[in-house]
């Protein structure tokens, strides 16, 4: 019966979205915001998980001495370093390779600044912690700051714990903005084919009269919605894949060497979403109406 | 065919009892008048066999189904098996003469080539096939009236009510449409027809079932109007 019936349906579907193109326009407009919105919150958590784990793999705990220490005494705390627990290697880098190292770096085109400082290298040598245990890095960091002479110990793994309370955040933030955003779509889209069954109620009603099933009578009405959804779902893609290529470049540079995610590495899943949600929504708007308005 | 064993409906929002302990049978074939004073409880009882309302008591058959026992799954083939013709002709104004006819077949999942063959044969019996391709708002009210019972024909049921056919329409008009109803009769449709026209009704000598304030009165086979209506 579905198969023989489904292009009656479709057309019948589309019909519907056409002879309202008002509400249709409100609704695939509320539903490409909703999703556009969603989509921004989700790559933008997507990639913070993967600066996450990116800064997780390459961690290190920085130890600045202070600027007049002498080399000896560097070296000396050094030893003292590669004897902490967990930690595999103890490098120095030294302030003058630090001065190098931003004259090729940031400083690039501003040699003159660095210049200045040649005489009197205003930097600390420092030791960078490499460890066998990137869980241990509390632990290590404090050891490393009871070293007598160590002047800060900077631990990257705060910056960790930063970043993946910050991705908590938008993770709920945007549970809750698409949880909100589906209802008022869910409630348009619902209104929408609410305005169809009654501008359609005559035809209903000779439905009913001559014998028509309640699932003939309905599905024309789930497919609107569904139609409703996936075009909008399918705009809002468009949108989103395209702010996030042309953005991508520029952010991408800002990051220096830890990378974001590239289009193709989440197209799929943003089509997946997009259209599961897009299709969800306009499901349940249209179940909701014909629940309330197609009395059979 | 059709049976009502102690039929009461009452409806609930206004009280009003519109039928009360009625009961009669209709045969295979049969031809029946329901004629009664405006609010006696005619279209109670067509609405009753198609399920559009529920009895308060009693039980009714109509075909194969008793109502009672009819599962809300099952309405739409109860009223596959029972054709309607309104007194409004309840025809949609953006589809022709053909479309009408034809939805009534779609709606029930028809396959193309069902509504191709018979669709312009229901059209035919009732003399509009040249007109197929009209809206309704093209056609005269009489032909409108024949788009609704070429409606009600084409899927072929066992029962057509038809509540006031002619209500509407010209003394002439009328006459071709129950002539027509007559007609669809002989070839074996059970026709349940209400009506205020008494002269169809006397000169017809078809059964009459009359109504009074919700009571079955009368039972006349090859019966009249009645004088007192
Ligand atoms: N949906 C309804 N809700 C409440 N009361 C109704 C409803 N339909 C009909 N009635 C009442 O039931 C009684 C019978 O109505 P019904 O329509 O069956 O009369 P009828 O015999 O068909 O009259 P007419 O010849 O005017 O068509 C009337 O008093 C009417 O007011
Ligand atoms: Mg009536």
């Amino acid at each position: 019966m579905i198969f023989r019936n489904a292009k009656y349906f479709f057309v019948q579907g589309v019909k519907g979205l056409v002879s309202n193109s008002l509400m249709t326009l409100a609704s695939i407009g509320i539903v490409i915001a909703s999703l556009v919105l969603f989509g921004f919150f989700l790559l933008f958590g997507m990639n913070l998980n993967a600066v996450g784990e990116q800064i997780k793999e390459q961690c290190e705990i920085n130890v600045y001495m202070p600027n007049e220490m002498s080399r000896d005494g560097v070296r000396e705390i050094g030893s003292a370093l590669s004897e902490i627990e967990y930690v595999k290697e103890a490098q120095l880098y030294t302030k003058e390779e630090r001065l190098q190292n931003y004259r090729e770096g940031v400083y690039q085109e501003r040699a003159e600044v660095i210049d200045t400082l040649e005489e009197d290298n205003p930097l600390r040598d420092a030791y960078i912690l490499v460890l066998e245990d990137v869980t241990k890095a509390s632990e290590v960091a404090a050891a490393a700051a009871k070293i007598e002479g160590v002047q800060e110990v900077v631990n990257r793994q705060d910056l960790i714990q930063q970043i993946l309370s910050i991705t908590n955040t938008v993770q709920h933030v945007s549970v809750w903005l698409l949880l909100i955003l589906a209802f008022i779509s869910v409630f348009i889209i619902s209104n929408t084919i609410k305005l169809g069954m009654f501008s359609r109620r005559k035809e209903i009603n000779i439905m009913k009269f001559v014998g028509a099933t309640n699932w003939f009578i309905r599905w024309p009405f789930i497919i609107e919605g569904m139609l409703l959804g996936a075009v909008g779902a399918a705009c809002a893609f468009a949108i989103v894949m395209l702010g996030y290529g042309s953005v991508l470049p520029a952010i991408q540079e800002f990051m220096g060497n830890i990378e974001l995610l590239a289009s193709a590495e989440v197209i799929n899943i943003v089509i997946a979403l997009f259209l599961i949600m897009g299709m969800g929504i306009g499901m349940t708007g249209s179940g909701l109406s014909i629940r309330k308005h197609l009395h059979v | 065919m059709i049976e009502f064993k102690n039929v009461s409906k009452t409806y609930e929002d206004t009280g009003v009892r519109a039928l009360s302990d009625v009961s009669f049978s209709i045969e295979k074939g049969e031809f029946v008048f329901l004629v009664g004073r405006s609010g006696a409880g005619k279209s109670t009882l067509s609405k009753l066999i198609i399920k559009e309302e529920s009895p308060d008591e009693g039980e009714i058959f109509v075909n194969k189904f008793d109502l009672n026992a009819l599962a809300k799954k099952e309405i739409p083939y109860l009223r596959r098996s029972v054709g309607m013709m309104f007194q409004d002709f309840r025809l949609l104004p953006n589809k022709t003469v053909y479309e009408n006819v034809a939805f009534a077949m779609q709606v029930i999942g028809a396959s193309r080539s069902e509504i191709r063959r018979n669709v312009p044969n229901v059209l035919n019996l009732v003399g509009l096939g040249h007109k197929a391709r009209m809206l309704p708002s093209q056609l005269s009210g009489g032909e409108q009236q024949r788009v609704s019972l070429a409606r009600a024909l084409v899927n072929k049921p066992p029962v057509i009510i038809a509540d006031e056919p002619t209500a509407n329409l010209d003394p002439d008009t009328s006459v071709q449409i129950m002539e027509l109803l007559a007609e669809v009769n002989q070839r074996g449709t059970t026709m349940i027809v209400t009506t205020h026209a008494k002269d169809f009704v006397d000169t017809m000598h078809k059964r009459v079932l009359e109504f009074r304030d919700g009571v079955l009165i009368r039972d006349e086979k090859e019966g009249a109007y009645g004088n007192d209506i």
